[in-house]
């Protein structure tokens, strides 16, 4: 037997000796873990109290969080979509989200805020309440989305780690968006943008060591 | 199974900015469909599918791996573990992509973890893949190819980072510059650039004697 047919019956039996699922079985646990994702911050958002108006007008309520809502959207479709490739998205369009997506967050519900003078400070609520509440209800999402791409990527792991918590930070800024009526700058960049832009940093972290694609023992 | 799979690679993109006579033709169009189809097979549970992969993929990502790491038998486990890691992840596999590009990223990325583990190996030696020129051809020109391979090498290892790897998987390798991007992770506009500027900094360093086809 020739080197070359020696190599392709081993790497043949090792094959074999390592059982994988195939896709539809990973399909299952993909449809899981991603209701989950959904359900478990929605819990957590109504255990909290859920929607509250305060002195915001309904239209301001609905133009802001719908507003984000989209925002959120897109970052997750980029972050988490592979756009038909195993690769996923470059590595160019994934920094360009991690970038936008909090900086229009935040553009977006000042620019509704300052047009219904929403903006004043509440000197009572600098944003510790949001900024945790953030994190809390992001928290879930990111570790789901993250199992899924655990040890899978070969080529930016970094970046998509970046792109998924500030993913998963501006969709639960969405909810906290429902839950906060403050609308002062210094409160928004606290309370709102800083906890996505620690879970982008926390996913730089992740994304090294979770998701990268690393050699088996 | 998944219908007529969708166009996965342009294959209009294969030539691109760089001027290569011929480059136009795909010569990996086969094995590429091949490759794709049994993937395809594998991911969707069939389980007898992994060896036509493995014909498919194995010649190229060997040749890929032996020229990265001058060694056969290093070439021959990153092999395997490259494989190892495709079985592992078929579940994952998307309906319709492409896997050559995946896989090259995954040989890729082993190959960058064995370097960092193994630092301390000499990286240009004269090792199985300078022998890799086809019998035939007389002694003069046997040797004027070994020296000219030797001294492309040489340049090529002068270029920077990105464009000498955009370099070799584009015109060593056979990838097209859509598998190239995404096997960087960067766009068909950033490889297309990279591996110009490499050809024409490899054309200037070689002069006339250098055929970079």
């Amino acid at each position: 037997m020739s080197s070359a047919q020696e190599l392709k019956s081993r790497i043949l039996e090792a094959a074999r000796q390592q059982p994988a699922p195939p896709r539809q079985q990973i399909r299952r646990r993909v449809a899981l873990t991603l209701a989950t994702a959904v359900v478990v911050p929605v819990a957590a958002f109504l255990a909290v109290g859920a929607i509250r108006p305060g002195p915001r007008p309904l239209s301001l309520v609905l133009a802001t969080s719908g507003g984000a809502l989209g925002i959120a959207l897109a970052a997750v479709w980029t972050a988490y979509g592979r756009g038909g490739q195993m690769l996923g998205r470059a590595r160019s369009r994934l920094v360009a989200m991690t970038i936008a997506a909090p900086a229009t967050f935040v553009i977006w519900k000042l620019a509704w805020s300052s047009r219904y003078h929403m903006t004043d400070d509440w000197a009572t609520r600098p944003g510790l309440r949001c900024f945790a509440l953030t994190v809390l209800l992001a928290a879930w999402p990111f570790l789901a989305l993250a199992s899924l791409r655990r040890a899978s990527d070969p080529t930016h792991p970094r970046t998509l780690g970046a792109a998924l918590g500030v993913a998963t930070g501006t969709c639960a800024a969405v909810l906290v968006d429902l839950w906060c009526p403050v609308g002062h700058p210094r409160h928004l960049v606290f309370g709102h943008v800083l906890p996505i832009v620690i879970l982008g940093l926390v996913g730089l972290w992740v994304g090294h060591r979770v998701l990268a694609l690393r050699r088996k023992p | 199974m998944r219908p007529a799979a969708p166009p996965r690679a342009a294959e209009d993109d294969q030539a691109g900015a760089l001027p290569s006579p011929g480059a136009a033709e795909d010569p990996y169009a086969a094995s590429r469909a091949t490759a794709n189809a049994a993937m395809d097979r594998y991911a969707a549970g069939d389980d007898g599918a992994f060896e036509a992969l493995y014909d498919a993929l194995a010649p190229r990502l060997r040749h890929y791996l032996l020229r990265q790491v001058k060694d056969g038998n290093r070439a021959d486990d990153l092999l395997q573990q490259t494989m190892l890691q495709i079985h592992t992840a078929r579940g994952r596999f998307l309906a319709g992509a492409e896997v050559v590009p995946w896989a090259f990223a995954i040989a890729r990325r082993l190959t960058i973890d064995s370097y960092r583990r193994r630092k301390h190996d000499a990286v240009l030696d004269d090792g199985p893949a300078a022998s890799s020129t086809s019998s035939g051809p007389a002694a003069d020109d046997l040797l004027h190819a070994k020296r000219m391979a030797a001294q492309v090498e040489r340049e090529l290892a002068r270029l920077p980072e990105s464009q000498r790897v955009a370099f070799e998987l584009v015109k060593q390798e056979g990838l097209s510059l859509r598998e190239a991007a995404q096997v960087l992770g960067t766009t068909v506009t950033a490889i297309k650039l990279r591996a110009h500027r490499a050809y024409v900094a490899l054309r200037a360093a070689l002069g006339d004697a250098a055929d970079l086809r």
